[in-house]
């Protein structure tokens, strides 16, 4: 801890006059930007974020990356030195093309077939109950045909013709 | 006592063989006598588990480092308190915490349906006490709690110092209550399959198990989250680790399961798609205990045991494909009355909550095994973190929080779009109002956490008028006070009104999880003693370092910062670094928190050189995180109503179902 307090400093005081010349809050900005980017590649495997890993490792990936964008690397670039050193697995989220592409639609698409499906099976129950509906409306209009009072109504209209 | 321990557990596993056997033959012979030596069984299994864990506490608590396990996870400075917690820190100890869970449940369901169900209880306890077999199997053959230590050392390595938070006492055990819970519901269901007896007899009968089980998952998440965000000290809760998403996943198809079963308790559909959920949630709760214990991913919670992990995949396709064996099987006998009125039906909402829940429940497990498809594919290690969860997740979950609003405004069986209408408009609006004026000030690069706030709003506002409409309808029938009324209406229809309660804790936790996330305002700065370092309103000041040496294998090196907000003096922050010079363990940051409802000043000494008397802060404001845990303890109460034994509801359950002949020779289970 004392050794990192010390790193931590002498970074700071020597990086005064550099800093002084660029954007602090551009920096930092840009910094946070990358670290969120980025997984903690330490031996403990702590499976943190960056940004939000506090393991003596993840100092080390902070300074780095805070001298490589010093040193004039935009963000991308410094997100590719490091898959380029460690491989895909130090992105903190799958890429957005070729195969990693399924991580991202995937669910969504999943998601579209059950409302699609639901809609359909939701449109078929309300019309099997509308069926229904008719089918008892019909048999209702047959009980009252066949009933005594139509038969013998029937039966009086043919007797009056 | 470590062989009585041991013993027991070699015995327990042969009396869960003579268990499922015995129970199996009583069932088709319809013999009382063999089925009276089965329940007893059950109770003396339940005995010799306890038995096997008291061995192991022992064995803790006098310090036997002849025990490999307790020689791994304890010493002789451990407090007591963490000494009993270190029995479920690792793998061994939580198989058994499992195992006695379990065998305190088939107690408690032999118990509860001595004089009822008495066709179903037979494959009830089959199907129980193979799961139960299973994991004691395991800890006889595999893996065993009380395996000798090659050489008993001097003293233990300890409890990993990151355990040592009270919420390691209550966090474990929590979530397995959950997890083995889920087991009734599933056992039963599986029992009513066998017999063919698919009436709504099992699901009432599991009705409180199934909640219970919800509760202490949820809770048991909750406590994990608590832990994190005190003890990890990254300022977050949640980080979509592997091991977390586990045991978020059962709670999501567990509350989709919840909802869908309201609907085959009224309108009697959907009993594949009720079938389908409780074998989904049963199986996620055993892939979670898979992905703990396989090695496949990499966590900081797993225990990485490859061979077990093997174990657990055979015992999860076998579960998986003899549930849909039956499933199959019984298709004729589920096949319910399947109508609808109308497509604006609080039953079609509820079927696309289902798909909302299970949605976020795939989208989970898509990204939790992505990284090891991704390596089967083509052959390249990804890691699938936070960011891909929270543009996945939040999407689909804020589609919930709306439904959750929405659902109440329509009726059942046939909503009218007049009537849907008239009871969405007043707080639609209300809300649309609200989240017009909060965007200037909120909203501007935070579009989710905007939108959260503003359907958090809207939901709030249809449950209030919820409640508003049913006591005032009460209270103008019956002349009570509006007071009286408000209280009543919740004690005679507690599932109904426990539910929105349950409903206002998640959304309480929407707005906490929305504030932490999205408006997080930090600064880490190296000062030197007397300097301050400025936050929002804040300014604190640093007084220097202490150390102290709380036991004689720990010593803590304690920042002490005044914190001053707007002039005044308002607390004293002290974050700590712990050192474990004797264990040689990890040093560990202790964080430290002054929360307010409106939000926690969060701080962490990141690092420090006490020869310049120089020390680096990392300080956190994190708005409405409280909320968070007020939500939690909002959604423990609403679930204790909904709990709460009902009369009436029981009264009115006798006469809907008096015609059920299995019904009327038992007594109703509510």
């Amino acid at each position: 801890m004392k050794k990192t307090g010390r790193i931590i400093l002498t970074f700071m005081l020597l990086s005064i006059p550099l800093f002084a010349s660029l954007s602090w809050a551009d920096l930092l900005k840009e910094q946070k930007e990358v670290e969120e980017h980025l997984m903690c590649m330490c031996k403990d495997k702590c499976g943190k974020v960056l940004e939000s890993c506090i393991c003596k490792y993840s100092d080390q990936y902070r300074m780095d990356i805070a001298m490589k964008l010093k040193e004039g690397l935009t963000k991308d670039m410094v997100i590719k030195t490091y898959v380029d050193r460690y491989g895909e697995k130090a992105l903190s989220a799958p890429t957005k093309k070729g195969f990693n592409l399924t991580a991202w639609i995937t669910p969504f698409f999943a998601i579209m077939i059950g409302g699609v499906g639901i809609r359909r099976l939701v449109s078929r129950w309300v019309s099997t109950r509308k069926d229904e509906k008719r089918e008892n409306i019909s048999e209702e209009k047959d009980v009252l045909k066949n009933s005594k009072y139509s038969q013998l109504l029937e039966k009086e209209l043919n007797e009056f013709d | 006592m470590t062989t009585i321990g041991q013993f027991s557990l070699l015995i327990a596993f042969a009396l869960s063989l003579y268990i499922i056997i015995a129970y199996w033959i009583a069932a088709k012979s319809d013999d009382e006598r063999l089925r009276a030596s089965c329940e007893n069984s059950v109770y003396a299994l339940t005995g010799l588990i306890i038995l096997s864990s008291v061995a192991l506490f022992y064995a803790f608590v006098t310090h036997d480092f002849s025990i490999s396990y307790v020689a791994h996870y304890s010493n002789r400075d451990l407090s007591l308190f963490y000494t009993l917690s270190a029995f479920w820190a690792g793998q061994k100890g939580s198989l058994l915490l499992w195992s006695i869970v379990l065998s305190f449940f088939c107690s408690i369901v032999s118990i509860q349906n001595r004089h009822k169900n008495r066709e179903l209880i037979p494959y009830v306890m089959i199907v129980l006490h193979v799961i139960l077999g299973f994991f004691i199997f395991l800890m006889n053959f595999s893996t065993n709690p009380f395996e000798k230590s090659f050489e008993t050392p001097l003293d233990g390595s300890g409890l990993n110092p990151m355990l040592q938070n009270p919420a390691m006492m209550f966090h474990p055990p929590t979530l397995f209550l959950g997890y083995v819970g889920f087991s009734v519901p599933f056992a039963f269901a599986m029992a009513a399959l066998i017999t063919g007896k698919l009436s709504d007899v099992w699901i009432r009968t599991t009705r409180r198990w199934t909640i219970l089980s919800w509760f202490f998952l949820g809770m048991g998440n909750l406590l994990g989250a608590q832990w994190a965000y005190v003890e990890l000290g990254w300022g977050g809760y949640w980080a979509w680790d592997p091991v977390e998403n586990a045991s978020f996943m059962p709670w999501l198809v567990g509350t989709a399961y919840l909802h869908s079963v309201m609907i085959q308790e009224k309108k009697d559909m959907l009993k594949v798609w009720n079938m389908s959920l409780i074998l989904l949630t049963f199986s996620l709760t055993i892939f979670g205990t898979f992905i703990t214990r396989s090695g496949l991913i990499q966590s900081v919670h797993a225990f990485g045991e490859t061979t077990l992990g093997y174990y657990f995949l055979g015992f999860l396709f076998a579960t998986i494909a003899f549930s849909t064996y039956f499933i199959i099987k019984r298709l004729p006998l589920l096949k319910s009355k399947n109508e609808l009125d109308s497509f604006v039906s609080r039953e079609s909402s509820f079927l696309f909550n289902n798909l909302l829940f299970v949605g976020i429940a795939f989208a989970t497990f898509w990204g939790t095994l992505f990284p090891i498809i991704s390596q089967a594919v083509r052959g390249i290690k990804i890691t699938v973190g936070p960011p891909f969860y929270n543009q996945v997740n939040v999407p689909i979950g804020l589609a919930l929080l709306f439904l959750m609003g929405l659902c109440p405004l329509i009726s059942w069986r046939k909503a009218t779009l007049a009537n849907l209408k008239k009871n969405f408009i007043l707080p639609f609006s209300i809300a649309a109002t609200a989240g017009a004026a909060l965007y200037p000030s909120i909203g501007k690069g935070h579009l989710m956490a905007w939108l959260t706030f503003t359907f958090s709003i809207f939901v709030l506002l249809t449950i209030v008028v919820e409640f508003y409409r049913g006591t005032k309808a009460r209270s103008e029938t019956t002349g009570e006070t509006p007071l009286t009324s408000f209280f009543t209406l919740i004690a005679r229809n507690k599932r109904r009104y426990g539910g929105h309660i349950i409903h206002i804790g998640i959304v309480l936790m929407y707005i906490g999880i929305a504030g932490s996330s999205s408006y997080v305002t930090e600064v880490q700065q190296t000062v030197k003693k007397g300097d301050s370092i400025s936050i929002k309103d804040y300014t604190l000041t640093y007084q220097g370092l202490t150390e102290a040496q709380p036991n004689p294998s720990q010593i803590s090196v304690i920042a002490n910062l005044n914190v001053e907000k707007n002039g005044k003096l308002v607390w004293q922050a002290h974050p700590q670094r712990d050192f474990y010079p004797v264990t040689r363990q990890q040093p560990s940051s202790e964080v430290d928190i002054r929360s307010t409802l409106k939000e926690d000043l969060y701080v962490i000494l990141a690092a420090y050189d006490d020869t310049d008397n120089l020390a680096t802060f990392k300080i956190l404001i994190n708005p409405l995180a409280k909320w968070l845990w007020i939500g939690g303890v909002i959604l423990g109460f609403g679930t204790i109503i909904c709990m709460w034994p009902d009369m009436r509801e029981k009264q009115r359950m006798m006469s809907k179902y008096s015609t059920d002949k299995t019904f009327v020779k038992q007594e109703v289970s509510v």
